[in-house]
């Protein structure tokens, strides 16, 4: 299935042009400390594995830096882990935790994050599966059981607002 | 239609109608499998022996203690002397002195515990391998830390020590030379790389054996990617103990050999016992066999053992095995030259620069999944191409090496045999060509 236009263009601009042989974007590079939390999610739709894993540092308010690790994973996950990263850094664990990513309305500051044009549904599916991760490393930091992971939706290769035009 | 080879490879394009699973279409193609590092295609001949058993004398051929003949069967005889007859084909395969040195495995992982578990090692001992070792070279030897440690109540002791492969990812022999020391008991590597080919040579697994030996060590080699591709001689190459699997050499599935040095062997305690591994049992004692029966616990796989003998005919006498080494090279030597101009920030290939260093093995790697997702995927749905995607069982080395640039998964193997041809080799290089020159162009949702 073909990737959404916001998702090429993020990917093309923040993560294909920073990755090299020796090199990663910012937000894919190793912590330099131990880190305090951490969870991986497997994506996985079609022939990627789309491993990734979130590893987070964090105090008792706040994240303090987090890195993520990704597995052949595809553009849209690498794109929409990028954005929440650039997102969680510095938030309180309160607040990450509060979030409800199912609730596809919590997802518009991803989106305008992630840039136009419209919402595009294969962000939607990475954006969940990330933010999801994301609450469960924050758990994890907090030494605290995680449930298990929700059922994500495969995205349907639209965009969001098309939709909610035919309705 | 099939071009005719340039790459100067021998001509073996006639044995690939041995191959049932080459004459198979999907979507009006036929294969092109390039994952053998993995698991081979099987030759007619290697299929017709498995079958052979089911119907021919599918009973059993045990029961019978060492040197006593006490089996009056006519399945059983005949099925004993097919057993005898494949256990002949290895020890011959291999330049064995005996066919007691060959012991009946499911595989090379299967060997490898067995020589793990089966050493006396106490704290203290090491073990010593390549940063680069399989899973199944490398785990066997972590269970025995393990076990150790708790032994010696101390959480800290090292028993498994690795050094470091060379920049290129070859075998350093300098630095293999240098690690084994006074406490060395066992030196465990593989003969060729299951990531990139990386070969391991005669002279240096003989320096490797004279090295160890003087310590008081041995020298276990995993031969699960050298057996099927080149000539291998235990003895001219001093190894103790050498596993490998009948899967990647057109042979059946679940089924391995290791051979060890009959002294060896004789000092090793038994893995997983029970029937048909004892010359008697009382009830309070037993008496175990003589190697290799000791380690052979339980009905065997005699339809894999016909099918084992069968896979060493075809490969070592149908072909030849300098044919095959040859052609593995040739493959290869056209591969590299294809892709090696390809490299870039995005893409590169693992191992050695010089693909004669590589037997069969081309690994591509990218700074991102995207593109080794592409080529996966555009080989497989245009082409019928098969790869292999991933770590390769060699997780331990991708983390350490390439952890910090996030590529240590981002990889895909293309392991080349008998049956693979130039221009199945030239649709490979084309599709990975089409996606490095324009990876934006090939972004899909996988």
């Amino acid at each position: 299935m073909a990737v959404s236009t916001a998702v090429r263009t993020y990917y093309a601009e923040r993560i294909f042009a920073q990755s090299g042989r020796d090199e990663a974007p910012p937000n894919f590079r190793p912590l330099d400390v131990e880190p305090t939390g951490r969870f991986t999610v497997e994506g996985c739709r079609g022939g990627g594995k789309n491993v990734l894993e979130i590893q987070l540092t964090g105090d008792d308010d706040r994240v303090t830096d987090l890195r993520l690790a990704c597995g052949l994973c595809n553009p849209a996950m690498y794109a929409c882990a990028d954005v929440v990263a650039d997102w969680a850094r510095g938030r309180d664990l309160a607040g990450i935790l509060a979030l409800d990513p199912l609730d596809v309305g919590n997802l518009t500051p991803f989106f305008e994050r992630l840039g136009g044009p419209g919402r595009p549904d294969d962000a939607r599916e990475k954006f969940q599966y990330v933010l999801l991760a994301l609450q469960r490393a924050v758990l994890d930091h907090r030494r605290e059981a995680a449930p298990p992971m929700p059922e994500i939706g495969e995205h349907t290769g639209r965009d969001l607002d098309d939709e909610d035009d035919e309705d | 239609m099939l071009l005719p080879m340039t790459s100067g490879a021998p001509d073996l394009s006639r044995f690939r109608a041995d191959f049932p699973a080459l004459a198979r279409l999907r979507r009006g193609r036929p294969p092109i499998y390039l994952n053998n590092a993995c698991v081979t295609l099987r030759p007619r001949p290697v299929v017709e022996a498995i079958t052979r058993y089911y119907e021919a004398f599918p009973t059993c051929g045990g029961g019978r203690a060492e040197g006593v003949r006490h089996l009056h069967s006519w399945f059983g005889e005949e099925l004993r002397e097919e057993e005898e007859r494949a256990r002949e084909a290895v020890r011959d395969l291999l330049g064995a002195a005996d066919v007691s040195e060959i012991v009946w495995t499911r595989n090379t992982t299967e060997a490898i515990n067995l020589v793990a578990r089966g050493l006396r090692l106490e704290p203290g001992d090491e073990v010593l391998g390549s940063e680069g070792e399989h899973n199944s070279n490398l785990v066997p030897w972590l269970e025995v830390q393990r076990r150790l440690r708790e032994r010696a109540g101390d959480p800290e002791l090292v028993v498994r020590r690795f050094f470091d492969l060379a920049d290129d990812g070859g075998f350093d022999v300098a630095k293999a030379l240098a690690a084994i020391g006074p406490r060395t008991r066992v030196l465990a590597v593989s003969h060729a790389s299951s990531l990139d080919g990386s070969q391991v040579s005669d002279d240096v697994v003989r320096a490797l054996a004279r090295r160890v030996h003087e310590v008081g060590g041995v020298l276990l080699l995993d031969a699960a990617q050298s057996v099927p591709h080149r000539p291998v001689d235990v003895c001219a190459l001093g190894v103790d103990f050498l596993a490998f699997s009948f899967h990647k050499m057109c042979g059946p599935s679940g089924m391995g050999v290791l051979y060890g040095r009959r002294a060896h062997l004789d000092a090793l305690e038994p893995f997983i016992v029970g029937g048909d591994t004892v010359a008697d049992t009382w009830v309070d004692a037993v008496e175990y066999k003589a190697p290799p029966g000791r380690f052979e616990g339980g009905l065997q796989d005699y339809a894999g053992m016909l099918g084992a003998r069968a896979a060493i005919e075809y490969v070592t006498k149908t072909v030849g095995l300098d044919q095959v080494r040859a052609h593995d090279l040739a493959l290869n030597a056209y591969l590299t030259e294809r892709l090696q101009p390809l490299e870039c920030d995005h893409f590169w290939l693992l191992g050695p620069r010089d693909a004669a260093e590589r037997g069969g093995v081309v690994t591509m790697a990218s700074s991102v999944g995207a593109i080794v997702n592409a080529i996966e995927r555009e080989a497989d749905e245009r082409h019928n191409l098969m790869l292999r995607k991933g770590m390769f069982c060699v997780n331990a080395y991708l983390h350490r090496r390439h952890d910090r640039t996030g590529t240590a998964s981002n990889n895909l193997r293309a392991s080349v045999y008998l049956y693979n041809t130039e221009a199945e080799c030239e649709v490979l290089c084309d599709v990975v060509e089409q996606v490095v020159k324009n990876p934006l162009d090939h972004l899909d949702d996988e």
